[in-house]
């Protein structure tokens, strides 16, 4: 008994981009397929996107249309995608109308119909849209069963590859026969969620290949459809050499405290209030890239290029010359309707084209607010898989992304958690002797030590400069910062606040109760208290200046 | 109109009657569009046409393309040089063009003239067999 090797069989690419994925390599051969969804779903130029991307004049695409669209409009609209192409209708893509046969409601002449046209032309895709209306014509599932049945045979049997084109609720498949027949079932959707159009594709069934589960996102422009799968495909970057373990973030006294930068191929992110300057962060780091000869990303949601740009020329860091040099690309990604896979395939299509080591996304609450309402539940899933995929590269991603509620918690965007980023860095308000200042601070790094001390920083005309720790005070992320009583150990009996009152007494000389409580805290009674506390242990005394009643420190 | 009047003179170079034009559009045309598609755009077609030629006034767009009427006749052949076959003609040119100029508008001139190729190949193949049959 000799070993006979398995017949295999041929996956056709679609011509669809995303498709193949969804499909695990492309659509298997001589399959009988069901394109199912509502009107306006897509299905039609689904169906013409396969037969214009496969058809040739040796191995044509017949083109059944039956009651439906009527086949005016239907080449009306088609000519609408790029991918038609009038100078292959009647050669290698052949439409012919069943209108007539269709009407006299009698299957046999319609499968009769079929065949002989399909007997002359030999094609290798067969499509039928809609076969809903051939399906009408049909007395009794039985009938329609046995129709389906010898169509499929038939046409398996002349090596066509079919897809039958059909409105059809998600419901029918448990009760139709020919949900029961076809080898693959497509299931497009569209739903109108509040002010957005969201289209889904779904592979619910296909036989002999597997593939990827699930609802995949697909778009609809002027080049027909685009799948986005919901598991990304690998991007092949060129191959390139990572010039440091370190990706500078462009900030010197930042890299220090990061051990020398956020680590190549990691994922960072910068999460602050509004005006923290999260967008100059980005700059410097894809900046600092760029004068290192890296490629760079910046993807940015909220502004326009030209003022993204405008604003670089005047706080910095500047990015005009290593746009013009190619080593910088700004993406704009704005409109109300994005879906999440769009605009992450945007990013990835441009690391795969230039060959950038350096990614910003500037800021993910944009992005958030880019997308239709209905994806913003999958934006988590979605940008963690693209980090992912990113990062397992070698490319170093930084994310911004506000800083929203309480000062007091690191509370982040309901849809947005920071789990995703390797290196988490915080930007802060705080008021120091009277005057708003920024904090920062390296809250964790996964695979690094960091330096865990607070640093004060500026922003100049050339960007960001990170200054001195923020040593003599403390809880500074509050917002409201207590100077730190340094002499706390050499003052026995008090209290840290009775500590930090009497040092605020001694910074500041002859001050009101009113000036002691905004410098340190200290409210009401609590203040009351520790003024009184300082006063008997003879560290403070009270002084009359015209009336007013004012506190000094005891010598 | 160039279409129209070679699509008609070859009609005639074929020994057909002018009308027969529109009978070969239909066979060409109707597999792709449908029959019933074919027939409104013929039949708008005829109308227009009829307001510049009156000798269409009783004329109706019938099944498979063809145009019937009172000036019908067959004998509107390539030889016939009277006035009422010169009127004719004009009017089966203008009926034509008309019917093209719907399906430039519906469909654009690229895929019109693509599928217009194919007819006027078939009107011309069929002509030149024609008259090498009547030499032989």
């Amino acid at each position: 008994m000799t070993a006979r090797s398995k017949d295999t069989i041929q996956l056709l690419p679609s011509g669809v981009p995303g498709l193949d994925a969804v499909l695990a390599g492309g659509l298997p051969e001589y399959s009988f397929n069901l394109i199912a969804g509502g009107p306006g779903a897509g299905k039609t130029t689904l169906a013409q996107q396969i037969a214009f991307s496969r058809a040739t004049e040796a191995a044509p695409a017949l083109y059944f249309t039956v009651l439906g669209e009527p086949p005016l409009k239907l080449l009306r609209h088609t000519q609408h995608y790029n991918f038609f192409d009038a100078t292959r209708v009647g050669t290698a893509v052949r439409f012919v109308n069943l209108s007539a046969e269709a009407m006299d409601r009698d299957l046999g002449v319609i499968l009769a119909k079929m065949l002989g046209e399909v007997e002359a032309v030999h094609p290798s895709i067969v499509v039928v849209d809609s076969f809903r209306t051939v399906a009408h014509a049909s007395a009794s599932n039985v009938e329609l069963q046995q129709f389906v049945q010898r169509l499929a045979l038939h046409l398996t049997g002349w090596q066509a590859t079919t897809f039958l084109v059909g409105e059809y609720e998600f419901g029918e498949s448990q009760s139709n026969p020919l949900f029961t027949i076809a080898d693959g079932i497509f299931w497009l959707t569209q739903d109108v969620e509040r002010n957005a159009s969201v289209r889904r594709l779904q592979v619910t069934k296909m036989r002999a290949s597997g593939t990827m589960p699930g609802l995949h996102t697909f778009t609809m422009s002027t080049d027909g459809i685009r799948v986005f799968p919901r598991i990304l495909p690998r991007i092949d970057l060129r191959p390139r050499q990572l010039k440091a373990e370190r990706a500078s973030t462009g900030i010197p006294v930042l890299d220090g405290m990061m051990d020398g930068g956020i680590p190549a191929g990691e994922s960072a992110l910068f999460v602050g209030p509004s005006g923290s300057g999260k967008s100059l962060f980005a700059r410097h780091f894809i900046a600092a890239g760029a004068g290192a000869g890296e490629h760079g990303i910046i993807a940015v949601f909220e502004e326009h290029p030209g003022d993204y740009l405008a604003r670089a020329e005047a706080f910095g860091p500047k990015l005009a010359a290593f746009i013009k040099s190619g080593l910088v690309e700004v993406l704009y990604l704005r409109s109300l309707e994005l879906t999440v896979d769009e605009t992450l395939a945007a990013i990835r299509d441009t690391v795969a084209r230039t060959g950038a080591t350096r990614v910003a996304i500037d800021s993910l609450s944009g992005f958030e607010l880019a997308l239709a309402p209905s994806y913003r539940d999958d934006i988590r899933d979605s940008i963690s898989r693209t980090v992912t995929a990113l990062t397992g590269l070698g490319v170093t991603v930084l994310l911004t992304v506000d800083l929203v509620q309480s000062f007091a918690e690191l509370s982040l965007s309901p849809h947005i958690t920071e789990f995703l980023a390797d290196v988490l860095v915080l930007q802060h308000y705080v008021e120091l002797e009277g005057k708003l200042e920024k904090v920062l601070a390296v809250v964790k790094m996964r695979s690094s030590r960091h330096a865990t001390d607070i640093r004060r920083y500026t922003i100049d005309g050339s960007g960001v400069v990170v200054k001195d720790s923020t040593h003599g005070h403390r809880s500074l992320l509050t917002g409201v910062p207590i100077i730190s009583a340094e002499l706390d150990s050499r003052l026995p009996g008090l209290t840290s606040e009775e500590a930090v009152l009497l040092q605020a007494l001694r910074d500041l000389g002859e001050t009101a109760a009113r000036e002691l409580s905004r410098r340190t805290g200290l409210k009401g009674s609590a203040l009351s208290r520790a003024l009184e506390r300082l006063q008997q242990l003879s560290y403070a005394r009270t002084v009359r200046r015209k009336g007013a009643v004012l506190y000094r420190a005891d010598a | 109109m160039r279409l129209a009047t070679g699509l008609v003179d070859a009609e005639l170079a074929r020994g057909a009657s002018v009308w027969h034009a529109t009978v070969r559009l239909h066979a060409s045309l109707a597999k792709m569009v449908g029959a019933s598609g074919f027939d409104v755009l013929l039949a708008r077609a005829l109308l227009i046409a009829k307001k510049n030629h009156p000798i269409l006034a009783d004329f109706v767009a019938g099944p498979v393309g063809a145009l019937t009427g009172k000036h019908d006749s067959a004998n509107d052949s390539a030889n016939d040089s009277s006035r009422d076959h010169v009127a004719n003609k004009q009017a089966a040119v203008a009926v034509v063009a008309c019917f093209v100029e719907l399906l430039v508008v519906l469909i654009g001139e690229d895929l019109t003239m693509r599928l217009l190729h194919d007819v006027w190949q078939g009107a011309s193949t069929g002509a030149s067999t024609s008259a090498t049959e009547s030499k032989e």
